[in-house]
């Protein structure tokens, strides 16, 4: 190709490359602006029910190509009389002649990028639309490709965009530098998609060479379904976890023994969180769901102000009777009888039938955790049984992820002090995120406080939820990567979409993704907003993405059995 | 062109404007069909038009033309009973002028002169219309063309898509081409599509 066209234009194209040179042409910018997007009238042959919201397409306009995304699509007449008496149904004639002349389709089109086709520049975010009656067509596989990046050590296979061949990636580093969420309503395929990004993260981290490049996760695996294998609506149903996958790269620690034994698990060690390492903080969290009062709350903070890490012991054993030795210390933290009793009815509420909760945790289990992460493993917690038990699950998340984090603080800070290395990046996955990161409750909680300092002290979050309009609106908005499975209530989808530009255009996207497996990306790992089918995690891609596994590259099927 | 019949000459131009001209036919029974596109002759390049009506009368305005036999007459016995007759009438028609050729080009716009007088009027050949049809502009001038410019049109697209390889594809064109023209009469294009509906 010689870069120009019979006429002597330039021939407009991102890509240099052998591929058919007749594009689909859609039709013609007629009207819109950079935040309303473009109005595009589609041409008279071109059949409307073809159109996708979600697709591409490449707008020509004259020394440089925009890029966006299809976000509505509509009809319009310009002969009134046409919606009052439309052809009737054997005026085929009558209907051949008005489609695509008085009947026509608009296409609504997000403008996400731009790149000037003269010089061969790295696309930018718009800043202007293209002019009147510029060309649109659909954006070809290569250029797609191109936008998307190559698979390398940078970049990561997340899914397949509507109607193409060529596979969307992720950005790897920009990925992990911030905190980031996967939303979608029930059994739309957020697990699936969550289980997906992990394993790619941690084949990532193994192929990078610099230590500071690296990232493990930390994951609270609620239903079990990330360390060992998860339940899959499909054949055979069951999937292979991180564990089996890539072995040498996760350790599991369950909560319940029993549980993971009776599901065959190979996990490395069993968890427990003693009563010690419980805060006043941790059991505010709770507060609605133990029936706890303010005073209660507030109870709790005194009780640890004055018994340190003592308190919920003494907490437990507090008398109520009138003249008990307790009674002074009662008055002194002016504690209300009424308020021990609400108190401790909780607390016991809390600590029934948990054997993971012991009276004092011998200090290996969570230096065996931190010890995992620091030596670059990626660690699961399964909560086996406890999982359904939403205290339970906030409750060990909760204490895990605040020592963690104060060691994390300890080690950032004394290597900047001593110039030394600084930990390894943590990213910490949490299920139903919106319960710790409530309006109400974000403001306290160790994860509003990580989503807030972003990456200061190395560690991110990866929060997984249904419900995002829950989610305090600081925290979404400190959410750097955003893939979203369907929703379907309004409020969730403009959070999602919330400090997004062309924003409306793209609720319109997301309401409308297919059930399942189908998701929009947007934020920082992607250049623009993109709809893809996620790669299928099932048996078909076990084997590829083993060997696509960085520095193990050479690993045949007979890894994903280790006779461990 | 070689191949193909001579065109019909039908007659001469008798009254010209820029915008139509009447011609009178060589004879009294030859006049062209409604809607058929013509070629005005005798010049250095053709004038274009669509036959937008015929009218015979008698030639003296002086002397009309009376009803002659019985009512039991039919026409065959009414005009063998009066051979004069047929020499006192003459026959012309009316064309409105859709557009020119200029320096071999086919313009569907009018032309900067009148037909000449007295310039033969002939229909268009095959090739000629085929060429002329390519673009649908002169419909603008044809939907000016008078009162019954409907069914002008509604007939010249038809005798113009009896001579196309692709008769319905070329009438589904002609009838995109009108929609935007009459797209504040919708009542009227619908009248004319129609007329013209394969
Ligand atoms: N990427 C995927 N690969 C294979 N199956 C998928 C994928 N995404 C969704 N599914 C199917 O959809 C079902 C529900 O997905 P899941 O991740 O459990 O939903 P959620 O966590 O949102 O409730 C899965 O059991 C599986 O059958
Ligand atoms: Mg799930």
């Amino acid at each position: 190709m010689n870069g120009h066209g019979t006429d002597g234009r330039p021939v407009l194209s991102l890509v240099e490359l052998d591929r058919p040179q007749i594009f689909s042409s859609l039709g013609s910018v007629v009207g819109g602006s950079l935040t309303g997007g473009l109005e595009v009238r589609l041409d008279g042959e071109v059949d409307v029910e073809e159109m996708a919201a979600g697709r591409y397409v490449t707008v020509e306009a004259r020394d440089q190509l925009f890029f966006g995304m299809i976000t509505d699509v509509e009809l319009k007449t310009t002969l009134p009389a046409l919606t009052e008496t439309p052809p009737g149904e054997d005026d085929e004639f009558l209907r051949e002649v008005y489609r695509g002349t008085a009947a026509f389709a608009v296409l609504h089109i997000t403008p996400m990028l731009r790149v000037s086709a003269i010089e061969n520049n790295a696309p930018e975010p718009v800043k202007t639309v293209p002019g009147h009656f510029s060309r649109v067509r659909e954006a070809t596989q290569a250029e797609v490709e191109r936008i998307f990046g190559e698979e390398d050590a940078e970049h990561f296979v997340i899914g397949t965009p509507l109607d193409m061949e060529v596979k969307v990636r992720l950005d790897y580093e920009r990925f992990v530098e911030r905190s980031n969420g996967i939303f979608g309503k029930s059994g739309t395929g957020k697990t699936f998609l969550t289980r997906l990004v992990l394993l790619n993260v941690i084949q990532k981290s193994n192929a990078q060479r610099e230590a500071k490049k690296k990232a493990v996760h930390l994951v609270f695996d609620m239903h079990n379904e990330y360390g060992w294998e998860g339940s899959y609506e499909g054949a055979g149903g069951t999937v292979k976890g991180l564990k089996q996958l890539v072995p040498s790269s996760v350790v599991v620690y369950t909560l319940d023994e029993d549980s993971s034994r009776r599901r065959r698990v190979k996990y490395d060690s069993a968890v427990t969180i003693g009563h010690n390492e419980i805060d006043a903080e941790d059991i505010a969290l709770l507060a609605e769901t133990l029936n706890l009062t303010q005073n209660s709350v507030d109870a709790c903070h005194a009780l640890q102000a004055r018994f340190r890490d003592g308190w919920l012991k003494q907490a437990l054993d507090l008398s109520m009777d009138e003249d008990s030795d307790d009674t002074p210390l009662l008055n002194q933290l002016a504690i209300h009888v009424a308020t021990v009793r609400n108190l401790q009815r909780g607390l016991n509420k809390l600590l029934r039938n948990k054997p993971f909760l012991v009276e004092r945790a011998p200090a290996a289990s969570l230096n065996a955790i931190l010890g995992s992460l620091l030596a670059g493993k990626s660690v699961v917690i399964e909560f086996g049984r406890f999982g359904n038990d939403l205290d339970s699950y906030m409750l060990v998340a909760n204490v895990l992820t605040r020592r963690i984090h104060e060691k994390y603080r300890d080690l950032v800070e004394k290597a900047l002090g001593e110039k030394g290395e600084k930990p390894i990046r943590l990213m910490i996955t949490i299920e139903e995120a919106h319960k710790f990161l409530d309006p109400r409750v974000a403001g306290q909680t160790i994860f509003g406080q990580i989503a807030r300092e972003m990456r200061k002290y190395n560690v991110t979050l990866l929060v997984i939820d249904q419900r995002p309009s829950a989610i305090e609106s600081e925290v979404m908005s400190q959410l750097g990567t955003r893939v979203s499975c369907l929703l379907d209530n309004e409020r969730d989808v403009d959070a999602v979409l919330s400090g997004v530009s062309g924003k409306s255009g793209l609720r319109e996207v997301l309401a409308r993704l297919d059930s399942k497996q189908q998701a929009l990306i947007l934020g920082h790992a992607v250049p623009m907003p993109i709809v893809v089918r996620p790669e299928t995690y099932g048996p078909e891609n076990y084997e590829r993405w083993v060997e696509g596994f960085g520095e193990r590259s050479r690993s045949r099927a007979s890894d994903l059995y280790p006779d461990e | 062109m070689t191949a193909s019949a001579p065109p019909t000459r039908y007659g001469r131009v008798i009254r010209a404007s820029i915008d139509r001209f009447s011609a009178e036919c060589f004879a009294r029974d030859g006049a062209p069909p409604l809607g058929l596109l013509v070629a005005v002759e005798d010049m250095e390049e053709p004038v274009f038009a669509v036959v937008c009506g015929v009218l015979t009368e008698g030639i003296d305005p002086t002397r009309r033309v009376t009803a002659r036999g019985e009512p039991e007459h039919d026409l065959q016995r009414v005009l063998d009973e009066n051979p004069h007759v047929p020499a006192l009438l003459a026959t012309t028609f009316d064309a409105v002028v859709v557009g020119h050729k200029r320096a071999g080009n086919v313009c569907q716009y009018l032309p900067s002169a009148p037909a000449p007088m007295l310039a033969r009027v002939r229909g268009c050949t095959d090739d000629e219309c085929a060429a002329f049809m390519r673009s649908f502009d002169f419909l603008r001038l044809l939907l000016a063309g008078g009162v019954f410019a409907d069914d002008v049109i509604a007939s010249a697209l038809r005798q113009a898509a009896a001579a196309q390889p692709d008769r319905r594809g070329f009438l589904v064109h002609s009838g995109k081409a009108l929609t935007p023209l009459l797209a504040d009469d919708a009542t009227r294009l619908q009248a004319i599509l129609r007329r013209i509906q394969p």
